[in-house]
């Protein structure tokens, strides 16, 4: 008997240790087996195993609901003003409240829950705008590679914080975790170009994601477009016009009806032919 | 009613005896701190995140105790026969059960008033500025929460063993937080039967400002108070009432 109640006791945890171990095993193996060249470590790595794709995604969430001061939008909720925020549409916040209010006027549990929600369609102040930046660090530490997590996150921090340097510290990061996600590269790329002036930097940043969206085509047609865009941008100011001229044929091949390409690779060959 | 408060003032002080209270605030304090001293990326004056995880403590720190507590009032109370000693004294069923609840309740509150005052005199020192009205409110909120929290555990605790009680109070108030929203348009395609469930599942959602403290709304209008208060006390007395009916009849 007392057997049985030592097994039973001790039975238990050992179970759930196991299994644990075995998640986490798993979870390694299948990295593995993605040839992923930077394993990432860390508590919440080995505590949630593949989990952390959905929590991180719930922090990366929470920086939206942030930037709307809290409010929830339901897919099958209409506003008034239809996708417009209020600084933009120019009408006052209570109002759309009041229309919510105003259906299903028999229904009180109904009516409580929604004067509980905000409805307001406001962004935050400029001042507020630091807010939602905890949740980009936390979703990417939850998760590393999560990818949308470094590029918004990056974007508000060099746009919005005017902080590019510890934007690109952040991007950098995730390269780290994930060497071939060509979206890191191109806002590498667009930070070095448009807020560091550095078109050296932000000409090999480019190159590569250029690369890497190139080789797995993933990669949606405005992608590619943009990146080269700021490829050719890049070489132009390096007064690299060959290599500028080849990148805007690769534009038009890509888009062929882009006049601002081809009135680029007029202006280049100009340009070439006198010799500058 | 003094043999009632005697009863729940037994309880509170169950409450200090205990360790689990002192350990969760000390795990609360040295998480605000943290959480606090945080700074992302260089950038200072970083508010509302603070409020997120630290509320969200508040209240998970407080429904642990809660839940583990009201559900172990009258169950404990049955299996180590201290019932028989209680109602071998001049005291009715329904005061017993009475007492119990309002010890559950005081105990939640007690909590949950140590934790909040944690919270918000952190909150004081990053000169964080909120209208009072709308902490006020989330409190006043907390304390009907914990309320219809402790009754719905008590009843349970009618039917079932401490551990299921447990795992059905944890599952049926994570649930309506979570999805007490959404239920709506899901048990409505149930016709009449689905409206039913949906007005008698407790809705805890109603009890959550914490979004609305967070993002710094306007405080809720004085209908909502009302009828949200009514709510609670209305479920709580019908949560007693149904609990009575059960131990009432129950041979002990």
């Amino acid at each position: 008997m007392a057997v049985k109640k030592y097994v039973l006791i001790t039975g238990f945890p050992v179970l759930i240790f196991f299994t644990l171990l075995t998640a986490v095993n798993l979870d390694i193996f299948f990295l593995k087996e993605q040839k992923k060249l930077f394993m990432p470590k860390g508590i919440f790595y080995q505590v949630f195993g593949q989990f952390r794709h959905d929590i991180a995604a719930l922090f990366y969430i929470k920086s939206d609901e942030y930037y709307h001061r809290g409010t929830e939008h339901r897919f099958d909720e209409k506003h008034p003003g239809g996708n417009k925020c209020v600084e933009e549409s120019g009408e006052p916040a209570q109002e759309k409240s009041v229309n919510i209010l105003e259906e299903n006027n028999g229904d009180i549990f109904f009516k409580i829950s929604r004067a509980l929600q905000e409805h307001r369609l406001v962004h935050l102040e400029k001042t507020e705008r630091a807010e939602v930046i905890p949740w980009f660090f936390f979703s990417s530490e939850v998760d590393p590679e999560f990818i949308a997590a470094y590029t918004v996150g990056s974007f508000w921090l060099a746009t919005r914080m005017q902080k590019p340097d510890e934007a690109l510290i952040f991007l950098k990061k995730g390269a780290r975790y994930n060497p071939r996600a060509w979206q890191i590269f191109e806002q590498i790329g667009s930070i070095y170009f448009m807020a560091k002036n550095d078109y050296q930097k932000s000409l090999s940043y480019f190159k590569r994601a250029y690369e890497l969206m190139s080789g797995e085509n993933q990669a949606a047609l405005i992608d590619k477009k943009r990146v080269l865009i700021f490829l050719a941008a890049s070489a132009e100011r390096l007064n690299k016009y060959e290599q500028s001229l080849l990148y805007n044929e690769a534009l038009l091949a890509l888009v062929p009806e882009d006049e601002a390409a081809k009135a680029k690779i007029d202006s280049l060959r100009e340009k070439i032919e006198k010799g500058f | 009613m003094g043999v009632v408060f005697l009863i729940a003032m037994n309880l509170v002080r169950e409450l200090f005896r205990k360790k689990d209270v002192y350990v969760l605030v000390i795990f609360l304090v040295i998480l605000l701190i943290y959480f606090s001293g945080t700074v992302f990326f260089g950038l200072s004056d970083i508010y509302r995140y603070m409020k997120e995880i630290g509320l969200a403590m508040v209240f998970l720190f407080s429904v642990l105790i809660s839940v583990s507590f009201g559900s172990k009032l009258m169950i404990e109370e049955q299996r180590e026969k201290t019932i028989y000693p209680l109602l071998a004294k001049p005291i009715t069923r329904l005061e017993v059960l009475c007492g119990k609840l309002l010890g559950g309740i005081f105990v939640s509150w007690s909590c949950f008033s140590i934790f909040f005052a944690l919270f918000l005199s952190l909150n004081f020192f990053k000169h964080e500025s909120v209208s009072g009205m709308l902490y006020l409110q989330l409190y006043y909120f907390g304390l009907l929460m914990f309320l219809m929290l402790n009754s719905m555990a008590i009843w349970l605790s009618m039917y079932f063993t401490f551990s299921t009680t447990v795992t059905l109070s944890y599952i049926i108030y994570f649930l309506m937080l979570w999805f007490g929203q959404s239920l709506r348009g899901f048990l409505y395609n149930f016709s009449f039967l689905g409206q039913v469930i949906y007005y008698l599942l407790p809705h805890f959602e109603f009890f959550y400002l914490r979004r609305r403290v967070i993002h710094s709304c306007e405080p809720l209008p004085l209908w909502v108070i009302t009828a949200i208060t009514a709510y609670a006390g209305i479920y709580t007395l019908v949560m007693l009432l149904s609990a009575h009916l059960r131990f009432r009849k129950r041979w002990l």
